[in-house]
């Protein structure tokens, strides 16, 4: 069963050309181009890219925070992008967001307790202890001392900031909870915990989710498929075994290869990882959008935008000469 | 236990990870009761906030205490007060009286009265005002905030005190004038510096979680907006208040504030100044040493506030 349906899904920011009048067009930044995905009930969806590849963009044009330029969002077979704001809002309580930054996402005015029951006091007519207790049971849930309702988010460290965070998420209990990348500011340790809470409770309540990072073992850790991003544009989509074991595309190769391995006696291998930095989003090269920086790329790579080819069921990628890594290693 | 049971037991921590029997909550530190310990640990603005306190106490209770009260003429001191009208303990006129005989010292605290009322009303109705417009305008923001901002510009564009000046002509001059046209002119640098705030706090990601859970604006501006200006807002307020004791004293220098009997500390340090060279220096000496002792405290009050409540910006 399909929960959420993206097809076609652009984003695009003006952004005001320098020493320019006011009356001349402004610089169009497409952040997200042509994404289209299916997401079933209950699975999770990681998404990976270098940073400035356009996934928090991807995640803040589902929930609503960002307008999506053109394409379609749709939940549940309604499209969420042509609801009014009142509408939208009541849809709100099936999607809720993980933050980046846990302290960054917390009013520091506000006690732990009422940021939790915020999302409840907004949506259902609830008396003040009732939600206090559903926050108390909430932070239990996920590993916080009940007790602790009255303190303010500085007095907790990052990881119980998240796990915060998380509580808020979930208070509503959602169909889907978007994670933009929810760890990448906690260290090793304590990603391993917050990941594992993530995994539970989506197991427990059913929850899909889009869990967005740039750290591959993370997301295939957590995830059932992979969606890799390179300058807003879908380069490959697959299950996150074969995404991560066999990748076809150059640029996943790239990021499989650039996965540090945790051993500082081992030598360091010959790593494909990419060359240069990535191109301005402003303007981005023709054609195939990575051809700048690919080890495979053909003079025809920058001709055409390379077509979504289907090599395996259930897998796309987004280039017309993907093969096994060990090709790329041998040319 | 083995290293892979402890890796196990601190990578997935159980549901309830936690002894049974602590439920009492705990009461948190809200950021409120930091700064007011790092008020108090700032011993400049702790005194002063006490000469606030004393001035105050005169202020409101000062006529109580003295035998005469602000309007009262002493007739025996008439046509030599620059002999026997200075200050002394026996005739009751601590402060000594002014040059028409009236006693200074009922006069001053009354007069401290008005410039204390005048700051606080002007500082009110910047908070109140100003805060609310301001984060308005900024939360909206596009058109909205062009057009709330460009009326503030035309507003402080407006030469005050000769719009003042006209109102005091026109309407009757009173003391409910010059509340209206404090509150007037209070808001709008305040309106400024809230909008300010709000358009750095309005991209906080606590802001957009709110948003992302579907709480509407009024509610964001009410809840998660305001409640991190005020430390700002309070800073604002405090300084505001010298500012409109200031106002409110050159309005009274200029003879266009507040009407006899009543008195203000501008109107005093006036009298006293045109009474300088008669040999009487406690008609200007009481109402100024009142006056600076004022500003000083609030200032310093202003300055302990703000670094109290923005310790980063030391």
């Amino acid at each position: 069963m399909t929960l959420l349906s993206v097809r076609d899904l652009n984003v695009t920011f003006d952004v005001p050309r320098k020493g320019a009048m006011p009356w001349t067009a402004p610089d169009r930044l497409r952040a997200v181009k042509d994404m289209s995905f299916d997401l079933a009930a209950g699975e999770t969806l990681g998404v990976v890219g270098e940073s400035g590849s356009g996934k928090s963009t991807l995640a803040r044009a589902i929930v609503g925070t960002i307008p999506a330029t053109s394409g379609v969002v749709s939940w549940e077979g309604t499209d969420l992008t042509a609801l009014s704001p009142g509408e939208r809002r009541r849809h709100r309580a099936d999607v809720q967001m993980v933050f980046q930054d846990p302290l960054a996402a917390l009013n520091p005015r506000m006690t732990v307790g009422d940021i939790i029951a915020e999302p409840l006091r907004t949506h259902r007519d609830v008396s003040r202890t009732d939600a206090r207790n559903a926050a108390q049971a909430m932070m239990e849930r996920v590993g916080l001392l009940p007790n602790l309702v009255n303190r303010f988010p500085h007095e907790f460290s990052g990881g119980q900031c998240q796990r915060i965070g998380i509580a808020r998420a979930l208070i509503l209990e959602p169909r889907l909870l978007i994670c933009d990348e929810p760890v990448s500011a906690l260290d090793v340790s304590v990603q391993a915990q917050v990941v594992n809470l993530l995994r539970r409770l989506s197991r427990e309540m059913g929850l899909a989710m889009i869990f967005i990072a740039h750290d591959l073992s993370v997301v295939r850790h957590v995830s059932d498929r992979i969606m890799v991003m390179y300058l807003g544009r879908q380069m490959e989509v697959g299950p996150a075994r074969a995404v991560v074991g066999d990748p076809l595309h150059p640029y996943t190769q790239a990021l499989v290869a650039s996965v540090p391995v945790p051993d500082p006696t081992a030598r360091r291998r010959d790593r494909q990882a990419v060359r240069g930095e990535l191109p301005s989003p402003l303007t981005p090269p023709s054609g195939c959008v990575f051809h700048t920086r690919c080890p495979r790329a053909r003079p025809d790579c920058a001709d055409a935008v390379p077509p979504a080819l289907r090599p395996q069921p259930e897998r796309i990628v987004a280039c017309p000469y993907h093969g096994p890594a060990e090709a790329t290693a041998a040319e | 236990m083995s290293i892979r049971q402890a890796t196990k037991a601190f990578l997935s921590p159980a549901a309830n990870p936690f002894p049974d029997g602590v439920t009492v909550p705990v009461k948190g530190r809200s950021l409120w009761m930091d700064a007011r310990t790092r008020f108090l640990r700032n011993k400049a603005a702790t005194g002063s906030l006490l000469v606030l306190v004393l001035l105050a106490a005169f202020a409101f209770l000062g006529d109580t205490i003295s035998p005469w009260d602000n309007e009262t003429i002493d007739w025996g001191m008439l046509g030599q007060v620059h002999v026997v009208g200075g200050p002394s303990l026996e005739t009751g006129h601590w402060f000594g009286v002014d040059e028409t005989g009236r006693d200074l010292f009922a006069r001053t605290a009354q007069g401290t009265r008005i410039s204390l009322a005048v700051g606080f009303v002007g500082a009110a109705v910047a908070v109140v005002i100003g805060t609310i417009y301001g984060a308005v305008s900024g939360y909206v923001g596009g058109r909205v905030d062009d057009v709330m901002m460009r009326i503030v510009d035309v507003l402080i564009a407006v030469p005050y005190m000769f719009v003042l000046i006209l109102m005091m002509v026109v309407f009757e001059r009173s003391v409910i004038m010059l509340f209206v046209g404090v509150g007037l002119i209070s808001w709008l640098d305040m309106a400024r510096i809230v909008r300010g705030q709000t358009l750095s706090l309005k991209n906080r990601e606590f802001v957009e979680a709110a948003i992302a859970t579907g709480v509407r604006s009024p509610m964001i501006i009410a809840r998660h907006i305001v409640p991190n200006l005020l430390g700002i807002v309070v800073v604002y307020a405090t300084l505001l208040v010298p500012q409109m004791i200031l106002f409110e004293s050159f309005v009274s220098f200029l003879g266009l504030g507040v009407q006899e009997p009543l008195t203000s500390l501008g109107a005093l340090i006036a009298q006293g100044a045109g009474q300088m060279r008669n040999d009487v220096p406690w008609m200007l000496g009481f109402p100024l040493a009142a006056f600076v002792a004022l500003l000083f405290a609030l200032f310093f009050v202003g300055d302990g506030l703000r670094d109290a409540l923005d310790p980063k910006d030391r």
